[in-house]
């Protein structure tokens, strides 16, 4: 199944193990303007716990997740 | 007991409440690149969940916020019952009493720089930047010393 949704912008974690995908989201999210969508792909199953976490912290929205030929896609919309 | 983690993760994770961020203190007392790496993740994670972070370092952690030291940190290659970690699957230990040979430590400390860089984990210095760009406070608490 091929996903697309639009992004403004996309960040690729692939290889990368907890936290850094965390890190690197919560870093780019601030690079998007507010109601911005960003894409994040990671390859670490971990990261699905993560960023649902992650995004009940923060308060940011996820607005899809999906996998992808073992990758592990996430689009989150910035909310503040 | 899964449905007791979880129900504690869910009010531990729970969103914060309004215009109060969550806080996290972490006192690091220990300057081992092993001892060094968990402080920095946790801090830098907190930071990235919005908490407000703070890492206390004394004795032997001020080394965290030393600009020469905390490039040079190692691993002791004595006194850890554990070492060297089960790296994929192979079961060898090295008899403790050879950590007392001269080089052991840079050996025990190669092994691990070679261990966090095979997992694309970032070393000290870069972990550094990134707490500090993710908003970690530091604060150097020297014991009475008077180094």
């Amino acid at each position: 199944m091929t996903v697309s949704m639009v992004a403004d912008k996309v960040l690729d974690c692939s290889g990368l193990l907890c936290p850094i995908p965390v890190l690197k989201t919560s870093k780019a999210i601030k690079d998007i303007e507010v109601g911005q969508i960003l894409q994040m792909i990671a390859t670490d199953p971990g990261a699905t716990l993560d960023m649902e976490a992650w995004v009940r912290q923060t308060g940011h929205e996820m607005v899809a997740q999906a996998n992808e030929n073992g990758n592990f896609l996430f689009w989150f919309r910035r909310t503040k | 007991m899964t449905a007791t983690i979880d129900a504690t993760m869910n009010q531990i994770l729970s969103a914060p409440e309004e215009g109060k961020p969550k806080s996290l203190a972490l006192v690091a007392s220990k300057g081992g690149l092993d001892q060094v790496y968990p402080v920095l993740i946790m801090a830098s994670t907190a930071a990235a969940l919005g908490w407000d972070t703070h890492v206390f370092c004394t004795f032997y952690g001020l080394d965290i916020v030393h600009k020469k030291r905390n490039k040079k940190m190692k691993v002791a290659a004595v006194g850890n019952a554990a070492s060297p970690p089960p790296l994929q699957g192979r079961e060898f230990r090295v008899p403790a009493f050879l950590g007392i040979l001269p080089g052991m430590n840079s050996v025990a400390t190669w092994m691990m720089k070679s261990w966090m860089k095979k997992s694309n984990i970032p070393d000290i210095e870069e972990m550094m930047q990134i707490c500090l760009e993710s908003g970690v406070h530091f604060y150097a608490c020297p014991p009475p010393s008077g180094s």
